[in-house]
């Protein structure tokens, strides 16, 4: 029984129904927010600070972020993460033909376009019944593999880097520089730092020698990105039923070369953030709690057996669990389920303290899913997105975000739960590189130009952290590089068999009428949905749930936080500093950055009905 | 002489109501004839992609003429020239800036900072802008906005023969 809060439970057979005798199933109590503690310190008390922070946006808008600071006592009163970009892509899908999905959703973001192409494509396939021959299927997988080997090195040498570099530590923590300046690391002889001030000096913004390699290494995965699949980051080739691409052995063999070039990279990666992760422990236990929240991640898995999966939602239970990584819910650090079926009926999202309106009076188009399981009035399938950007208040709505949740519970995406699904599972069977033990996943990787042949263990973590957060990431590189290397040589198989240009993709016609589909994906970033309904041969509903959808998700109507506001109320502040004007909010920024913050894609875009002001940052900031 | 290398990029994000003019009127102009050495692209994507994609195009450009929608206190409604030729950002800037590109923002001057760092731009860069009216929202431009399409891609048009005499077009 995966459900605690769900109206749903499960017959001897394993058939999700709804719990008998409850007159409204899905309906709730809005708990009202009580901030009167938290002004009352502001006014009274000196060391009590409003503290606004940017963590991704300085100016053209996208996240702020809102805390309330003890500065005596070392810890954070309060916090709101505030969405500040409204895009509403949502709306303007409705009516479309539904292949504009594609294109369209793929603008949401300036950097993660492919993810989104293809988890719109994979909604289609559903929504058609079409299904993707063995070839396209690699070709997919392959893609969204490569993008990964952009997205997270961007993330852990140019973004996430900084709040550990040298230029940062020593401001922020003179005494843990000078500890770093006397440390010796632990795998130099690997990575090639000696000391761990060393390290932190090549993690320097703009001149370190691990940020400008952050950025010249993503120039091999985007060149094997252009070869199949068009300009990096709007592909150009996604379609439903696959690639509209050529694939050759020439071809093939460059994405192979590019996938080897990358991998001593990825290997070193892992050992850098290793010994990061063990010097903070080490220097201090407390920055184990840094980023800290609940024991609750979700994935969808990703990279399909091209044998398996079939495009059907009556088979998505089978399909997904075929995955290179297992779909699955870990809650309080238990795995509770691998179905697709229950991911997605367990999703809701709600507004309350977002800048939407709810959708209760436009009355709930599905009851269920297309396997009978029950599905409330606030499931991607049911929601409208409306918005409304009155009433801007603390108490009241903040943000552009929603509180997307699943079981009613607070729930984190990103590149790690996947690893973690995965582990906790024990059933993903391609096991040429990679091996799920129930506790860890093994990660094989071949001798390279300047490492031997490595065997890396990601293992689930004791504490759950920003530290643990960027480690694991730095392993699903190598991960995720291997799933891009088993698949090139499924596509070398496939080729000496025959498999021709003709195969990457299934021929379609566009359905007229009613139909329903979802696409079960992922992002570098983590979790990530697309929901259509669709009749007569246009979109009638449209809902992306990103993974910051999820991470930036504002408080929700039972009054729990979201992710990134519950690890910052979690974080201690072990910062060194003399008063509240020399207070960086370096151990917030260490929490809220490791979630590789995303927020073009979480948001959403109004008609032209709706005119929004575009926010400023602050536009919210004390606001009662 | 060989002719001058110019690059016309559109900036922003596409169905984002008049914020999406620079790539509407970018789409137009990439469907116009043009002499040798010029280009047009869609550069509707993170500064930092676009950055390292100009630094490895093969013959870099004299000149870059970009059309976008920045928020200047401007009047709004009105295409403004906007020399981008702000001196070198310092580096917290940069960083701060490229937290937000590797987030996904799409904005011009994180393309015009960031490039610049990087050496990926020429001296001469040039924006075409529109001061746009707040709140506009949609997946087409507003009727008036539209209207300033062909003189935006006229005054595009102007700066690319003003870069004839740099290098003879």
């Amino acid at each position: 029984m995966c459900f605690q809060n769900l109206p749903v439970e499960f017959d001897a057979q394993g058939n999700a129904r709804l719990k008998e005798s409850i007159g409204d199933p899905y309906a709730y109590q809005t708990r009202e927010l009580d901030r009167s503690k938290i002004e009352n310190l502001l006014a009274s008390n000196g060391h009590v600070k409003d503290v606004n922070l940017d963590p991704v946006t300085r100016v053209a808008g996208a996240l702020a972020f809102h805390t309330v600071v003890d500065l005596e006592q070392r810890c954070v009163l309060e916090a709101h993460s505030i969405g500040t970009l409204f895009r509403g892509y949502e709306v303007i899908l409705k009516g479309r033909d539904p292949r504009d999905a594609m294109f369209i959703s793929s603008r949401v973001c300036g950097v993660c376009g492919g993810v989104h192409s293809v988890a719109s494509s994979l909604a289609m396939e559903m929504a058609f019944g079409i299904g993707v021959p063995p070839m396209g299927g690699a070709l997919r997988n392959i893609q969204l593999a490569l993008d990964f080997q952009i997205d997270n090195p961007v993330h852990l040498y140019l973004l996430a880097g900084p709040d550990y570099s040298q230029v940062v530590v020593e401001r922020t923590n003179p005494s843990l520089w000078e500890r770093a300046k006397k440390t010796e690391t632990r795998h130099g002889d690997i990575h090639g730092f000696r000391t761990m001030g060393d390290m932190m000096t090549a993690f320097n913004p703009l001149t370190g020698k691990l940020y400008l390699e952050g950025l010249h290494m993503t120039r091999p995965p985007k060149e094997a990105y252009s070869i199949l699949y068009g300009k990096y980051p709007h592909p150009q080739t996604v379609v439903p039923g696959g690639l509209s691409t050529t694939v050759s052995l020439q071809v093939l063999n460059e994405t192979q070369l590019r996938i080897i070039r990358t991998l001593d990279y990825a290997k070193r990666g892992v050992f850098i953030w290793d010994d990061i992760t063990e010097f903070f422990y080490d220097a201090d236990a407390r920055y184990k709690q840094v980023g800290t929240r609940a024991k609750n991640l979700i994935d969808n898995g990703m990279w399909d057996d091209p044998y398996a999966y079939d495009g059907t939602y009556a088979g998505a239970a089978e399909w997904g669990e075929r995955r290179w990584a297992t779909p699955g819910v870990i809650m309080d650090g238990k795995l509770v389920t691998t179905n697709l079926h229950h991911i997605n009926i367990g999703m809701e999202e709600f507004v309350e303290h977002s800048y939407y309106e709810g959708w209760e009076n436009d009355g709930t188009p599905y009851r269920t899913d297309p396997a009978g399981n029950p599905i409330g009035p606030n499931h991607p399938w049911n929601k409208e997105t409306k918005p409304r950007s009155d009433q801007r208040n603390w108490k009241e709505r903040y943000t552009w975000s929603t509180s997307a949740r699943w079981d009613r519970q607070v729930i984190e995406a990103g590149a790690y739960a996947r690893l973690w699904t995965t582990a906790a599972a024990g059933k993903m069977p391609h096991n040429r590189f990679l091996e799920a033990t129930g506790t860890s996943v093994k990660i094989a990787v071949p001798q390279t130009a300047a490492l031997p042949a490595m065997e890396f263990e990601w293992k689930i973590p004791d504490t759950w952290n920003a530290f643990e957060r960027n480690r694991a990431r730095a392993y699903h590189i190598v991960y995720s590089l291997m799933v891009a290397y088993e698949n090139v040589q499924i596509a070398f198989d496939l080729m000496g068999k025959g498999e021709n240009k003709a195969a990457t993709m299934t021929e379609f016609r566009i359905p007229r009428d009613e139909r329903i589909g979802v696409g079960f994906w992922g992002a570098g970033r983590g979790f990530l949905t697309h929901h259509l309904t669709m009749d007569k041969g246009v979109l009638t509903n449209y809902q992306i749930v990103t993974p910051s959808t999820f991470n930036a998700s504002p408080v929700d109507p039972f009054g729990q936080p979201g992710p990134y506001e519950e690890a910052v109320i979690n974080t201690p502040i072990l910062e060194e500093f003399e008063s509240g004007e020399t207070f960086t909010g370096i151990d917030i920024f260490r929490a809220i950055r490791s979630f590789d913050p995303c927020m073009p894609c979480t948001v959403h875009v109004a008609n032209g009905h709706n005119l929004v002001v575009r926010d400023a940052t602050t536009c919210a900031c004390g606001a009662g | 002489m060989a002719a001058a290398r110019v690059l016309i990029g559109g900036v922003g994000y596409r169905w984002f109501g008049d914020a999406s003019f620079g790539l509407v009127t970018s789409d137009e102009l990439a469907g116009l004839d043009w002499p040798e050495g010029v280009d047009v692209e869609d550069l509707g994507y993170g500064a930092l992609h676009v950055a390292l994609d100009l630094l490895e195009t093969r013959a870099r450009y004299d000149r870059v003429i970009l059309i976008a929608v920045s928020e200047r206190g401007r009047e709004p409604g009105r295409l403004y020239r906007f020399d981008c030729d702000a001196p070198t950002a310092d580096d917290k800037e940069v960083q701060d800036r490229m937290y937000e590109a590797g987030a996904g923002v799409i904005d011009l001057d994180h393309l015009v900072v960031i490039g610049r760092h990087f050496g990926a731009l020429p001296d001469h860069v040039v924006a075409i802008e529109l001061e746009p009216h707040p709140g506009t929202m949609g997946d087409v431009l507003s009727s008036q906005v539209q209207a300033l399409v062909p003189k935006a891609i006229d005054l595009v048009r102007r700066e690319v023969l003003a870069a004839a005499p740099l290098s003879g077009i």
